[in-house]
Formats: C-alpha cells, sequence, structure tokens
C-alpha cells in the first residue's frame, strides 16, 4: 500500500500539475499518461537509501546532524501514551511554543508524567506545494526540517532543484506576489516573511535585518533598579554569576542567512495568506489565523499598514478564497459550520452559507467540520466555490451568484478523505482532488464539468516506491495528514486564570502592570 | 476552627461579604493578587466580541447609556445573512477613546477620570482577579460619589490585547494609549511575547486615528530602549519630542498615579518615559 498524495498543485496552464506524496514531489501530465513524468525525493531519504531502515535505526537523521546538513531534531517532552506513537505528527513540543496550542496536549503533558526521550526521526513530509503562476517554478515546504525548496520547471515535467531555504519556524502556508518574483510564507509563530523566488547568490549576511543591538550583558535584562524583594535580589545576585558561566545559553537566535523580510504578524497561529489587488491594481496581503481574525493588509512596500479586518468567525480561519474574476470578493472557511462571503476591502460580511448540513448528508453524524481548503473554480462565466472539509469524503461545490450569494450546488461523493484540490486550466476546465483511500492506495482524480454536473473523468493510482517510501503506521499517517481539527480551541486550557499556584512564598514582587 | 483559614476561603469569605454588603468600600488588593505574568499565547478562557459592533459597552458605561430606542439593526438584511447577526447592541452616546493595555490595579485609570472628564477610557487587563478588582474599584468609586459624574467615564475589562484588541476597537476609533510598565520579558525566547514589537506596532496604529498617541513608561532600561527601538522603526510612529512630552498633562499623571510607578517611586527606582505619535497613512 502507497502513501496518497496530500497536497496538489497546476503548473501552469495546460494539463501538468504536480503531486506529493509522502517525502516526494511527482510530476504529471494528464492529457498524456497517468504514470508520473518525473519524480523528486526528499535528499534525506535518498540519502539514506532504505527509508525504513532508517526509520527504525536512527542512523540517517544522526548522520545528517553530524555533517550539519540539518537541523538537530528536538528532544521532546513525550506523556506514556505518546512514547509509543510519535512518529510525524510534527510539532508537540514545536507547539507548546507557538501561540494557541492546543489545550489538550498541554494539560495532558502536565498530568502525565511526562518524560524525556529523543524522538524517531520525524519525516520531512512534504507539506505546502504551489506553483508560480506560468508554471515556470515549483515551491514546497517540508515540514520536519522546515525547509522551503524551489525548483525549476521546464515545462514538461522536469523539475531541477534550485534552492533550498531553512525557515526559522515551520511555514504554515505559501503564496506569491503578483509578478510572481517574491515568496509569502506564513508560519506558526504569527509571521509572515518575504523571500525572493531566487535566492541572489551574492547575498551578503548584512542584509539581513540588523539584530537588536548588542548591548551589554550588564545593561540586559533586570537590575537592582527593577527588582526589589529579598528573595528576588539575592535571585539576581546568583543570576549575575550564572549569567557569566552560560552567557551562550541566551543569545538570540540567529536569523536566516539568505534575503528575508518580516512583512507583518499576528500574535497567533498563521492558517492562511492569500495575495490580491483591488480594482485599481494596489496589492494587497490576505492573512488568517487561529483566533478567528482575517487581516488586510496593504502589499509591498506599505505592508504595515493594517487596511481592515474581516471579522466574523467564531472559530479558526484555515481556508481562503478569493476568485479571479470577482476579486473583490473573499470567501473563508475553518472550524465554523459555514463559509463566509465577505467584500474584504471593506472588511464586510455578505453573507454565510452552511457547508455542515451537507457535510451530514455524507457523514449523519457530523457535529463540526474543519475546513482544509477552498479554490475558486472559473467555467465559462461561471464561479464555482469547491471545498473540502477534514476527515469528509466529498467535495462540495457552492456557486457564486451574481449578487455575491453563495449557492449549494453539488456534493461529489469519494472513495476516501479528499485531502487537497487544485484547478486545472485546460480546455474544460479540470477539477484535481487527492484522496486518501482507507486500505489502499492513494489517488488522484480529474473531475470534468459534464453538463450541469462533474463526472470523473480520469484517475491516477499511487505507486508504492519500496526504495524512497517511508512506511508508517495508519495512525501514525492520520497525524501527519489530519492536522486541522487540532486548530479548535478546546476551552480546556485554563492558561493562567486560577491565580497564583499555591507554593509558599509565592514572590508577588516581580514585574507587573499598572 | 481548629485551622487557620487559607488563601482560598479567605478570598471567598470576601467576596460572599461582597455580595451580601454590595459594592461601596473599596477592594482590597491582597484579595485580588494573581501571579504577575500571564501567558499571551495560550487561549484562557477570553471573552470578546466577534466584531466591535458586537460590543455590548453598556454594562462598562452605564451613564453613557442612551436613554431610549430599540436594539438598532445597523445593517440591511440584504444576504443569507442569519437574522441575529443584524442584531447589534446599543451603542453609546460616546465610544471609548483612550486605552490603558495592561492597566494592572487601575491606578492610571482612576487618576485620568478628572483628568479627561468628557472622554471614554477603558482598561485592559489579562489577570482575571486583577481585572475584578479594577471593575469592584470603580463600582466604589461611583458609589461614594453619586451626587456628580467622576468616575462613570472609565471602566475595565479582562482581555488579550495582543490577539484581540480590533475585536474591541474600530480601525482609527482611539486617540490615546498607555502601555504603563508592560511585563519586561528578559529573556530573548521570550521577547515575541513583549507588548512593543514592529509586527504588533501595525495594530495599534489600526486601532489609532492618525495624531494619536501611544504613551509608554517602564522602570526597565532595556525594554525602553527596545519600545523607543521597535516604535520608531515603525513607518507609522514617529517620537514626540521631551519638551512635548513634558508638557503633556497625561504624562505627569503616569508618571506618579499608577500603581506600578508609586512603587518603583518607593524602591528609588528609575522611569522611562517615551511618547509616539501615530502618522498619517501614506498615499496609497
Amino acid at each position: 500500500m502507497s502513501l496518497p498524495f496530500q497536497c496538489l498543485s497546476r503548473l501552469g496552464r495546460g494539463a501538468l500539475f504536480c503531486a506529493a506524496k509522502g517525502c516526494s514531489i511527482q510530476t504529471f501530465d494528464l492529457a498524456a499518461t497517468s504514470q508520473p513524468l518525473f519524480s523528486w525525493t526528499h535528499p534525506f531519504l535518498q540519502q539514506t537509501g532504505n527509508a525504513n531502515q532508517a526509520k527504525e535505526t536512527h542512523e540517517g537523521l544522526d548522520e545528517g546532524e553530524q555533517a550539519g546538513q540539518q537541523p538537530p531534531s528536538k528532544r521532546r517532552k513525550l506523556s506514556f501514551d505518546d512514547v509509543e506513537s510519535n512518529v510525524g505528527t510534527g510539532d508537540k513540543q514545536e507547539m507548546l511554543d507557538t501561540p494557541g496550542a492546543p489545550a489538550d496536549e498541554k494539560k495532558g503533558q502536565k498530568r502525565c508524567k511526562a518524560k524525556w526521550m529523543t524522538p524517531k526521526p520525524e519525516l520531512p513530509f512534504v507539506v505546502l506545494l504551489t506553483a508560480t503562476e506560468d508554471g515556470s517554478h515549483v515551491i514546497a515546504v517540508t515540514g520536519q526540517d522546515k525547509t522551503l525548496w524551489v525548483f525549476e520547471h521546464d515545462g514538461k515535467g522536469l523539475l531541477r532543484e534550485v534552492s533550498q531555504r531553512a525557515m526559522p519556524k515551520r511555514p504554515c502556508s505559501l503564496a506569491l506576489t503578483t509578478d510572481g518574483q517574491t515568496i509569502l510564507s506564513a508560519d506558526k509563530f504569527g509571521d509572515v516573511y518575504a523571500l525572493p523566488l531566487i535566492p541572489q547568490p551574492d547575498t551578503s549576511p548584512e542584509s539581513a535585518p540588523a539584530p537588536v543591538p548588542a548591548s551589554s550583558q550588564a545593561l540586559r535584562g533586570a537590575n537592582v533598579f527593577t527588582v526589589h524583594s529579598q528573595r528576588n535580589r539575592r535571585a539576581l545576585e546568583d543570576q549575575k554569576r550564572q549569567r557569566e558561566a552560560n552567557a551562550k545559553r541566551d543569545v538570540p537566535k540567529e536569523g536566516p542567512k539568505f534575503a528575508h523580510e518580516v512583512l507583518l504578524g499576528h500574535v497567533s497561529m498563521l492558517t492562511c495568506v492569500l495575495t490580491t489587488n483591488d480594482s485599481q491594481s494596489r496589492p494587497y496581503i490576505v492573512t488568517a489565523d487561529r483566533d478567528e481574525h482575517i487581516r488586510v493588509s496593504r502589499g509591498m512596500p506599505q505592508s504595515h499598514v493594517i487596511e481592515t479586518y474581516c471579522l466574523g468567525h467564531a472559530s479558526f480561519v484555515t481556508a481562503l478564497c478569493n476568485p479571479r474574476s470577482t476579486s473583490d470578493i473573499l470567501i473563508s472557511g475553518g472550524g465554523d459550520n459555514e463559509l463566509f462571503v465577505w467584500d474584504w476591502l471593506a472588511g464586510k460580511l455578505l453573507g454565510t452559507v452552511d457547508l455542515l448540513v451537507h457535510a451530514r448528508e455524507v457523514l449523519p453524524d457530523t457535529t463540526k467540520i474543519a475546513v482544509v481548503k477552498l479554490i475558486a473554480y472559473e467555467v465559462e462565466n461561471e464561479c464555482f466555490i469547491v471545498a473540502i472539509c477534514e476527515r469528509i469524503p466529498a467535495l462540495f461545490v457552492f456557486q457564486l451568484q451574481a449578487d455575491n450569494t453563495v449557492l449549494h450546488r453539488e456534493t461529489l461523493k469519494l472513495r476516501g478523505n479528499a485531502l487537497d484540490i487544485a484547478s486545472l486550466d485546460v480546455e474544460e476546465e479540470g477539477l484535481l482532488v487527492a484522496v486518501d483511500v482507507a486500505g489502499d492506495d492513494g489517488e488522484v482524480l480529474a473531475y470534468q464539468r459534464d453538463g450541469n454536473s462533474w463526472a470523473p473523468r480520469q484517475h491516477i493510482q499511487g505507486t508504492a516506491d519500496a526504495e524512497l517510501e517511508p512506511i508508517l503506521s495508519r495512525e501514525d499517517l492520520d497525524k501527519v495528514l489530519y492536522t486541522v481539527e487540532s486548530l479548535r480551541k478546546t476551552g480546556l486550557d485554563e492558561g493562567d486564570d486560577e491565580g497564583p499556584p499555591e507554593v509558599p512564598g509565592q514572590s508577588s514582587e516581580t514585574k507587573q502592570n499598572s | 476552627m481548629a485551622e487557620p483559614l487559607n488563601k482560598k476561603q479567605k478570598r471567598a469569605h470576601y467576596r460572599q461579604a461582597q455580595k451580601e454588603n454590595g459594592i461601596s468600600q473599596l477592594p482590597r488588593k491582597k484579595f485580588y493578587r494573581q501571579r504577575a505574568h500571564a501567558n499571551v499565547f495560550s487561549d484562557h478562557h477570553l471573552v470578546y466580541p466577534k466584531t466591535p459592533d458586537h460590543m455590548d459597552w453598556s454594562t462598562y458605561f452605564p451613564a453613557y447609556v442612551p436613554d431610549a430606542g430599540p436594539i438598532i439593526t445597523s445593517q440591511p438584511t440584504e444576504t443569507s445573512l442569519p437574522d441575529t447577526a443584524n442584531l447589534y447592541p446599543k451603542k453609546l452616546t460616546k465610544e471609548v477613546e483612550v486605552v490603558d493595555i495592561g492597566c494592572g490595579f487601575g491606578g492610571l485609570l482612576v487618576a485620568l477620570a478628572p483628568a479627561l472628564p468628557n472622554t471614554l477610557l477603558l482598561g485592559m487587563e489579562i489577570r482575571t482577579s486583577v481585572a475584578e478588582y479594577v471593575q469592584h474599584r470603580i463600582a466604589a468609586l461611583r458609589t461614594q460619589n453619586p451626587a456628580t459624574d467622576l468616575y462613570q467615564n472609565i471602566g475595565c475589562l479582562r482581555a488579550n490585547t495582543m490577539k484581540f484588541l480590533p475585536n474591541f476597537f474600530r480601525k482609527g476609533q482611539l486617540t490615546k494609549a498607555f502601555i504603563c510598565f508592560p511585563d519586561p520579558h528578559f529573556k530573548h525566547r521570550k521577547h515575541k511575547a513583549r507588548i512593543v514589537s514592529t509586527t504588533l506596532n501595525s495594530e495599534y496604529a489600526y486601532v489609532l486615528r492618525p495624531g494619536g498617541i501611544v504613551y509608554t513608561i517602564t522602570d526597565v532600561e532595556d525594554l525602553h530602549h527596545w519600545m523607543v527601538q521597535h516604535l520608531e522603526a515603525h513607518p507609522s510612529f514617529e517620537r514626540i519630542s521631551e519638551e512635548e512630552q513634558d508638557a503633556d498633562p497625561c504624562v505627569e499623571i503616569m508618571k506618579t498615579e499608577t500603581e506600578e510607578s508609586k512603587k518603583v517611586e518607593r524602591n528609588k527606582g528609575q522611569k522611562f518615559i517615551a511618547l509616539f505619535r501615530r502618522l498619517e497613512d501614506p498615499p496609497w
């Protein structure tokens, strides 16, 4: 059984597209054959030759680390039940440092007697895949090593690796500026970075944003003016002594060596970034986060100016879509039961349309949904919005009417859960969907408009490549593939709400706002 | 009773007595103390409006609730919006224009109330019991000054401003924002949690109208440099000159009346002040 395809992207205009499967990227030509034209695999798996061996012994990764080719894997604190099944989820420990980490994990870790262990090497699955408008370049992100890869596409399906850049935090969403020359990468820490598509080789480290001016060690941090209680003074003395000993420990993390610029940031986990233009062709950046916000900022170089917010979601936002023909309209979805339709430049909610009710037609027991992706699909002056939801084996097709209302048109049931969708710019515009078929090879289905409906026309079966494909248990695989629902707020997170913990002698003399 | 009451029980007793006697006495801080740090990244149990229009201010500023009028539906029902989405709470006769971000025990609010009698001031505080203290304090002050409008113009709510400021305020609604003695977050890896950062300053610029002022004060020199550096680096802000700063009556109040500044005074600490003006957005 081979891994399912988890990401799709069209390659310019035509029947070419690329799909990510595990740690590999394959290109296909829908007009020619159902066999991949080309396949690229993450060097981590190529190095070790046999992926499964690498997974069982840690050798592959250790070698990588020793050679300095990858950032060292994090030591992670794990509760007992996690110990057995920790391959691939990714980011337990990272999440803890991340805005809005899901609460149940936090709590669970607090309650269980956690223990430290070196994780089994997590596999560098491709988590994001996109291509420039003309299809000349493919951009991919692999999760475990937070690396952003750029490939050059020769127009016939062949990909050539151009660059790899390790980002400071794991990217969650990618977008390209309208000229296709700058990549916007939104990450879990809430920041949006701008990177040139092709890194300039002559980029000197100085061109990176200036770090905080070096302040002397004595100045940095608390001093005798800022702490007052006896306990804290003693602590300060200790700290001073400690400081010299481990001056290296709390140094600011060095930024990446390649050219990059922070455009904007939320104090929340970003989930989606989108670029668009207004009627006067001025660029804008739209960002969505886990705390229900959709922010509209001006495009570069004025990305520090927030034009407006589109507020109204009651749960996390994960998917944004901006139809090309009616670019003043934005459709958004996430953990809410509805899709939202916005006049994004005015920050005005135009309407909502129920999605849960249609999900229930597929799976009657559904009580909540998490939208994974929304795409606009335009044929002959009609604009359709296609949505997929996590762990729901169907495509939901809506139509955007001339009065900007959205109507449900059709639900296309699938053999398995939809992982990604993309549209192809061919004669009768095609719709691609990656399906995770339980107990079988993953597949990519191509739908085509058939009169007033859609019919599956072609189907590409994934084939297992024993050499370059890791074997994961279903449980581990699910953790990699189904991550959206975990963004939901559980209400279990107490934060610091309970007041001071009952520790005798708890000092209240530390800093506080007044 | 054999054992003396523990802190929790004492607090419970105090709350009970408060409930029975009403809030006419100023609350006592010792029953509201809370650890001085809150994790701004965690979800908490926060209550916040979906949009500024959904915010019901009437319980915070009862003196400014318009006398009559039904609930206004301020959006046309042209689309498939559910009816409830069109129902907004009544608007006050005035809008909040000044915020104290991280108001703590509310010293600044109480001191500013008579100084800015015609402006609504809101304190925002992330720690539940501290916000509750300020609410009780304001209620008591209002009861103690029944004949005047004094203290009717201040309010306090619990909020995480780093995440939810735009849920409370429209673009350009505010004229002043105070950031007084914020949590310094000394460690480098905690700097993202600082209340002033280049990316977060865009949100302050969003809620402030051009000409609006950000007031900062801290006793931590390093943090002062950080705040100055990050606000100066932001194209929407410019630092206000020292002369102008000294002429602003709010500065003196901020310097002497906040609870923290009194503490710094007692301990003979230093105070670092910086003011920044919100500039017009560049042409687009």
